[in-house]
């Protein structure tokens, strides 16, 4: 993405696509290896849910709130998820415009809502409350706060912690005067529900640089890569979508080797972020 | 709201605190590495990162503004979605955020040696993360350090506070209950070394004879402030300092 | 707010008829193999391909896949409208639209988040074909725009686009060739679906089991070279499954290329009869 692209010289691409060529990345990581990730849930008070994730460079911020509303005529018995992307003004350097900040931001968003609209990432019927009239609206609200290259996956990774840490108040549903039927809200702040995250998919970005594929790349790493395929992988190997960015062309062979190789390293995130959410002691840390 | 009181007989606030208090504050300096200069300001529940890009030369959109002995100084504001307690569905550009980018952009106009830097702009973004009152006065703190931490020359630190008075007690620090009571608010960055008010700003009514009462108390609120900032300034530069030397 | 005579005075809200009948699920592939329109799975709609039918663009193509009907028009090359610092290559505007009246919903005027990505789609397929190191600091637009969807506009969209560029003598590596294949169930795949078979989550309630897949895949081929140039799915596929898919869209992309060649030599031809 051009927006963060530091505008590297033909020499420096080419040391870059040199040392792939050989496994050996700028800074020292193998193709397929991830930066270090760190995360932590549970940081912002008037959310419903929220998390913060910095995978090497790259920082974002996710709250998750949830609203009553009524459901879409189409499908009275569920509820809405909404994604909302922001890229702070801290992330961007004070020369672009913002034609580019709202095309960066809306890439992001499509590629979300294009892996959540199924019925398999979340099961949008435990959000429905009374059917036809009122249900759950998640609003998924990422903010960027630096961008250091793979911002698809780090959003992925903070829209799953943060959707894991959603506590929607349960609520009681009865029949109130004149027949209609009213919702009670729990007066304990505690007593919630969760929804339910073991088929969230992970956005898995594969980049072919060169003559090799890596992913989890870097921003110089992003401008010299060719083409890129992006893909969301559930736990259990499903593919939930799937788009090629960057103006490049691949070989359909070397397309299926990144397909397979996304899936595999998909499948080994999602391992490592559920023992880390499982282990994670919760607390309000705080941004610091 | 009925039954709350911002004071109580005891005399302490709503959240515990004494009339005088300010909220705990915690700040960072050199948060992001991208940017120039950067901070990260915590004011009881307020959370605000500023980050500051400059002085360098002019963007496109503001190249009919350049002025050939001073510098220009861009301000944007912006809150998240997730950082009041209602869902806020635009996060900048709307009135609110405007008039706010421009009161901040103001007090900084007064207080950067823009005379030193000529035909450049410097860039202030400030993004509130959770917002529980005394939005402005968090943000001038965060922006003064991101300032320092930039390296850019300042006459003096600049050091907000906001005060309120409930039942002829000024309560300084209010957070988003006070705020939201109905009493007058008022506002004010302060250079606390040259002891001048660099900007104020009083929202609601205040008898004349009241008012002297409440501005000297954020004065002090802002000494307080500016007390916590250097300690927060020293401690960073004595930190960087020893990487340097044990490297 | 004060009334504006120049407007009726309707509702502020409206409702579409459709949505309160009750929705039927039907099945796509009933017993003897048969899909709805009565093609076999393996079958695709006839393609029509036109160049030069805009005449006020520099190259244009209109494309019929069935119902599916599409207009590319080309402009350019010109000046990049914002004073940018010196680029090298040139650069490519894709703007992708369907018509309000062309989908079964009405879709606004402004384009909305699903046809801004699927403009960026195409932007990829196009940059992958077109060399643009021939047109330093200048700028091609494309628009397309989607007069009726019955299916697969995304694939009809890409060929028609890359047949304009051709038709407006940009240069190209290849002509850009794509497809799309519904897959439905485990081992069923539709080639070329219309807009009833095309994936959408709230169908098929009683196959989401969670073990069967369905999705819709869409790729882009560069047909003399053999590369992909744009791959977009949705839905919930098995990594085998997907890979199979894309393979199948790839293999009639290839076989899509001799109407486009077609289609450009007698665009040629009438030109040639028109000066004679």
């Amino acid at each position: 993405m051009s927006l963060f692209g530091n505008n590297l010289s033909d020499a420096e691409k080419c040391f870059i696509i040199h040392g792939i060529q050989d496994d050996f990345r700028t800074d020292g990581r193998s193709c397929d290896n991830y930066r270090t990730i760190e995360l932590a849930v549970n940081v912002l008070t008037n959310t419903h849910g929220s998390s913060k994730v910095r995978l090497g460079n790259t920082e974002l911020l996710v709250g998750v709130k949830v609203e009553l509303g009524k459901p879409e005529k189409a499908t009275p018995d569920e509820g809405r998820i909404e994604f909302h992307v922001d890229c702070s003004p801290n992330a961007t350097p004070a020369a672009q415009r913002k034609a580019a900040n709202k095309d960066f931001v809306n890439n992001i968003e499509s590629m979300l809502v294009r892996t959540y609209a199924n019925k398999i990432a979340i099961d949008l019927t435990s959000l429905c409350i009374i059917k036809g009239k009122m249900c759950w609206i998640v609003h998924v609200d990422v903010l960027i706060l630096e961008c250091g290259g793979n911002i698809l996956d780090c959003t992925s990774l903070g829209v799953k912690s943060a959707l894991q840490d959603t506590g929607i108040p349960r609520v009681v549903v009865k029949s109130g005067d004149e027949g209609e039927e009213e919702v009670e809200l729990p007066d304990d702040p505690f007593d919630v529900q969760h929804i339910s995250v073991n088929n969230v998919p992970i956005l898995v970005t594969v980049s072919f640089v060169g003559t090799r594929h890596i992913i989890d790349a870097t921003v110089e790493e992003e401008s010299c890569c060719s083409a890129s395929v992006v893909m969301g992988v559930t736990r259990r190997g499903r593919i939930l979508g799937v788009r090629k960015q960057c103006g490049g062309s691949l070989n359909p062979e070397t397309l299926v080797e990144m397909l397979e190789f996304g899936k595999k390293s998909g499948r080994q995130l999602h391992v490592a972020l559920d023992k880390m959410l499982k282990s994670y002691e919760k607390g309000t840390t705080g941004y610091l | 709201m009925a039954g709350l009181e911002l004071i109580s007989d005891q005399g302490y606030r709503i959240d515990g605190r004494k009339p005088t208090e300010l909220r705990q504050i915690r700040c960072r300096l050199g948060v992001f590495t991208q940017a120039d200069g950067s901070s990260y300001v915590e004011q009881g529940n307020t959370k605000v990162l500023a980050s500051i890009y400059g002085p360098h030369e002019p963007s496109s959109n503001m190249r009919s503004k350049i002025s050939h002995d001073k510098c220009i100084i861009n301000c944007e504001y912006s809150q998240a979605s997730f950082s009041s307690a209602e869902r806020k569905h635009r996060p900048r550009g709307d009135r609110k955020s405007l008039d706010m980018a421009a009161h901040i952009k103001q007090t900084f106009e007064s207080c950067i040696h823009t005379t030193l830097y000529p035909r450049s702009q410097i860039d202030i973004f400030l993004q509130i993360l959770q917002s529980d009152g005394s939005n402005y006065c968090a943000c001038v703190n965060a922006a003064t350090l991101a300032i320092v931490d930039a390296g850019i020359a300042m006459k003096d630190y600049v050091c907000a506070c906001s005060a309120s008075l409930a039942k002829g007690t000024t309560l300084v620090d209010i957070n988003h209950v006070e705020e939201s009571a109905g009493c007058a608010e008022l506002s004010a960055a302060v250079m606390p070394k040259l002891n001048k008010i660099v900007y104020s700003e009083l929202n609601g009514r205040l008898h004349e004879d009241e008012i002297g009462k409440v501005l000297d108390s954020v004065v002090l609120g802002c000494n307080d402030m500016f007390a916590v900032m250097e300690r927060t300034v020293r401690e960073h530069v004595e930190e960087t300092v020893s990487n340097f030397t044990h490297s | 707010m004060a009334t504006d005579s120049r407007r009726l005075a309707v509702p502020q809200s409206s409702l579409d008829p459709k949505s309160l009948c009750p929705a039927k699920v039907e099945r796509l592939l009933n017993d003897e193999e048969q899909r709805l329109d009565g093609r076999y799975s393996s079958e695709s709609r006839g393609i029509y391909l036109q160049c030069g039918t805009v005449s006020q663009a520099k190259g244009s193509c209109y494309c019929e896949l069935g119902n599916t009907k599409v207009v590319c028009s080309v402009y350019g090359p010109k000046d990049v409208e914002h004073y940018e610092d010196f680029q090298m290559e040139g650069k490519i505007k894709c703007e992708f639209k369907y018509a309000p009246f062309s989908c079964s919903k009405h879709r606004g005027h402004i384009p909305d988040l699903s046809e801004a990505e699927i403009s960026d789609v195409i932007l990829q397929a196009l940059t992958a074909s077109v060399r643009l190191q021939c047109y330093p600091k200048s700028l091609i637009e494309v628009f397309i725009i989607v007069l009726e969807n019955d299916g697969s506009a995304v694939s009809a969209s890409i060929t028609a686009a890359s047949l304009a560029l051709a038709d407006a003598g940009i240069e190209q590596y290849d002509i850009v060739t794509s497809a799309s294949v519904r897959v439905y169930g485990n081992g069923n795949f539709l080639e070329d679906p219309t807009s009833v078979e095309e994936y959408r989550p709230q169908d098929f309630d009683s196959e989401s089991g969670g073990d069967l897949n369905h999705g819709l895949v869409t790729v882009a081929l560069l047909p003399t070279l053999n590369q992909v140039c744009a791959v977009l799915s949705n839905g919930h596929l098995e990594c085998d499954v997907l890979v199979e898919t894309i393979q199948m869209c790839t293999s009639l992309a290839q076989n899509l290329y001799t109407a486009a060649r077609k289609c450009l030599l007698s665009s040629v031809k009438s030109v040639d009869q028109n000066n004679a």
